[in-house]
């Protein structure tokens, strides 16, 4: 494939990233499979492996490739083309949140075609911020609720409109070894599959049903119970700015519903209602239950933005919003570019910009790149 | 009896025969090493063994009560012995989830050691907590009440042993305390697991036990043909009925054509037919898609006459609710063939979504084609 201006444009703009950055791998790389996706084709170049660090920027650095992956997995052969000769020895567990599979963002989303006829959609760029709150949801029953170690997990902005949460994992941790039948599970479980309003409101057997107080979910419970619990205390804090509250929330005291009630009011019932709501983490199910998936490399850059796969500590996840920050390019100069379409307002990296198709406009480096990468603008 | 290990005074092998070890057991007890050639000589072994079948064919549960032990363990490995020479996967399911069925009986009354011993002998992962993990529900008279588990079990562990209760919510991980990576059960719940547990362990070791059907001593031979009669008068195979005669794209209801099923769900079919055990997710599948393809209660239900576990009434009830005529009153949709992959369960790429539209295709060229072939006769 011949490349045009832009995407060679875009090529020279990655190549300068990679010759001063390095990307983040994990100490077992050396047992993935790379795989890689150049500006002037389709396909993969897979099944990739690599002794050092050094081997790996040196490749970055040549091909400055348009999209950049390590597998989930490691295997005794990571560069055996043959998936069965491979030697799978076991997986991360991987989960993808992805804003537009969220619910509160359905219908958020303005449905663009590019120039060459292919159908893109960009979404509501709030809505990256529920799919925070998603990650920091499955952050907390990854960790209370499935026992897994704190520094095991990483989260990371997938360079687009959601999180990648990984699991690290040594290939001899029973995590690892699950297949993808248990794995479906984890994924029923985060989502809440099946749920039994008794699991949350649990029956009692008693003759004078006046003497019963019914109480409150504490962050300490099992299962769904806790989670609730502990989503309460979140939407306490920082959705209705109630320290108050979520400090007696997060006491793990049992307390009837009728003294919080007392003490806070109606807000304890619409901060549980809410909570409800938010029980079920929504989660690609396709994603955790492959146990051979590519993912994204930490600080390599996604080609369809140009931004970062940025790791992101979990308590900022919270104050995570999209902003040019992310893109490597925000120090660079204004970039003349030419509009491919016509747009409605829409908004980039927190630019509001209405595109005509043909005109021309001088944009700052990360909104011009993310538009040229998803071809919606062609460099001047 | 003699100790043959060290759990022999912890387990009783009267109640749960499977976890004897035949060769060492026949070794010490006999000095003999060829449990065929033993058997030919104890013909109140193969009899006692015949009972066992019986009972798993009739009841669905081995009832029979031998005198002594070595009666009830020679006599449980023999049974394995004849179903497995037979090769019958109907039955080997069959008989195991009757085996489990008795020794389940016992289970609930067992102590943790003892309970805890047989677990690890299934391979289940399972600690007993001596001071047990207490969930508070609610306070009453102005004192917190718990509810107390007294076991528990990982996560990946609990969802491998509990595959086929998942179907039914209050299994589902969902509705249980989870809590840092394990599941918390009372002892009725871990009781009803190693239920499973037990099933699933016998299953595999019929199914795993090769056997020279001619290597075998005549009298033994003769007692894996009385077996094959008992199977055939208790399991008379229900084939459900495919097609009418008047072929119309809109094919009336009852009017299923088999020849016309998606690779999946013909897969899946012949697996019934077999009489495997199968999943949730494949019981769900194919009654679904047989439901939206205009099957009717009866021809799903007959379906799963051969399942192993079968109880007709469950059955019915279950498809009932699918076809929309009970609780929520919702027409079940069969999965979709993207859900069906991430299943393992597609068996193609047939280029459509979902199963139903394959069969509906492939069910209109087959009448065209045989409206052709009517036409040029
Ligand atoms: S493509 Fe669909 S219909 Fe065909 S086998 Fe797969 S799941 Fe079944």
């Amino acid at each position: 494939m011949e490349l045009d201006k832009t995407r060679r444009f875009l090529r020279h703009l990655f190549r300068s990233y990679y010759l001063e950055n390095r990307v983040l791998l994990p100490k077992d790389f050396h047992m993935r499979e790379f795989a890689y996706q150049p500006w002037d084709s389709d396909t993969y170049k897979r099944h990739l492996s690599f002794k050092t660090v050094n081997e790996v920027q040196r490749l970055l650095s040549t091909v400055a490739p348009r999209h950049f992956y390590y597998s989930s997995a490691k295997y005794e052969y990571p560069d055996e083309p043959d998936m069965d000769k491979k030697g799978w020895l076991g997986a991360d567990l991987i989960f993808d949140i992805d804003a537009d599979h969220l619910p509160v963002c359905q219908n958020k989303t303005i449905e663009l075609t590019t120039s060459n006829g292919e159908k893109i959609d960009l979404i509501d760029e709030e809505c990256v911020r529920y799919a925070a709150f998603e990650a920091l949801k499955l952050y907390d029953a990854l960790v209370y609720e499935l026992g897994i170690p704190k520094h095991n997990i990483k989260i990371e902005f997938s360079g687009n409109r959601g999180f990648h949460v990984t699991v690290y994992l040594d290939v001899d941790d029973v995590w690892a070894k699950a297949s993808s039948v248990e794995r479906r599970e984890i994924v029923n479980y985060l989502k809440a599959v099946d749920l039994l309003d008794e699991t949350l409101n649990p029956p009692i057997n008693v003759k004078r049903k006046k003497r019963v107080m019914h109480i409150a979910p504490t962050i300490a419970m099992g299962g769904l119970r806790g989670r609730l619990g502990r989503i309460a205390v979140l939407l306490a804090e920082k959705k209705y700015g109630n320290k108050d509250l979520a400090r007696v929330l997060s006491r793990n005291e049992i307390i009837s519903w009728n003294q919080l009630k007392n003490r806070f009011g109606d807000i304890v019932e619409n901060i549980f209602n809410d909570a409800k709501e938010e029980l079920a983490i929504h989660v690609d199910e396709q994603v955790t239950v492959d146990i051979k998936r590519l993912i994204r490399v930490p600080y390599s850059l996604h080609g369809k933005t140009g931004l970062r796969v940025e790791p992101v500590d979990p308590q900022k996840l919270d104050s995570f919003q999209l902003s040019p920050e992310l893109s490597p390019f925000q120090r660079y100069d204004k970039i003349a570019v030419v509009a491919l379409v016509d747009t409605p307002p829409i908004s980039i990296l927190g630019l509001r910009i209405k595109l005509r198709k043909g005109e021309s406009y001088r944009l700052p480096a990360p909104q011009a790149v993310y538009l040229m990468a998803r071809g919606l603008v062609a460099v001047k | 009896m003699i100790l043959l290990t060290t759990t022999a005074n912890v387990i009783d092998y009267y109640w749960y025969p499977f976890v004897v070890d035949l060769e060492t057991f026949i070794r010490l007890r006999y000095g003999v090493e060829n449990f065929a050639l033993l058997l030919e000589s104890r013909k109140d072994i193969l009899e006692h063994a015949v009972e066992r079948i019986k009972d798993a064919l009739e009841h669905g549960e081995v009832r029979t009560e031998p005198q002594v032990v070595e009666l009830a363990v020679c006599g449980y490995h023999a049974a394995r012995l004849l179903i497995a020479s037979l090769g019958d996967r109907w039955l080997a399911s069959r008989y195991a989830l009757a085996e489990a069925e008795r020794s389940y009986k016992r289970l609930q009354n067992e102590e943790p050691r003892t309970i805890e011993a047989l677990a690890k002998i299934l391979g289940v992962n399972l600690t007993y907590l001596a001071e047990p993990y207490r969930e508070p529900i609610a306070i009453v008279n102005n004192v917190v009440i718990y509810r107390q588990y007294e076991y528990r079990i990982h996560f990946l562990d609990y969802v491998k042993v509990a595959q086929r209760l998942l179907g039914d919510p209050t299994w589902r991980p969902t509705n249980l305390p989870v809590k840092q990576g394990y599941i918390y059960l009372t002892k009725k719940q871990i009781t009803r697991i190693l239920k499973e547990a037990i099933a699933t362990h016998i299953e595999r070791s019929i199914i795993g036990f090769r056997i020279e059907l001619a290597a075998l001593p005549q009298t033994v031979k003769e007692y894996v043909e009385t077996v094959k009669g008992l199977l055939s008068k208790y399991r008379k195979p229900k084939v459900v009925k495919t097609g009418g005669k008047k072929y119309s794209i809109k094919l009336p209801e009852g009017v299923v054509l088999v020849e016309a099923f998606p690779p999946c769900m013909k897969d899946i079919y012949d697996a019934l037919l077999r009489g495997e055990n199968l999943s949730h997710h494949q019981r769900f599948a194919i009654a679904t898609f047989m439901l939206n393809i205009g099957a009717t209660i009866d021809q799903v239900v007959d379906l799963f006459r051969n399942v192993p576990d079968f109880n007709e009434k469950i059955t019915r009830y279950q498809v009932e609710h699918l076809a929309g005529l009970r609780g929520s009153q919702k027409k079940y949709l069969t999965y979709g063939c993207e859900k069906m992959r991430t299943l393992g369960l597609c068996r193609g790429d047939c280029g459509v979504k979902n199963p139903i539209v394959a069969y509906y295709k492939n069910a209109s060229k087959l009448i065209r084609r045989s409206k052709e072939k009517e036409a040029s006769s």
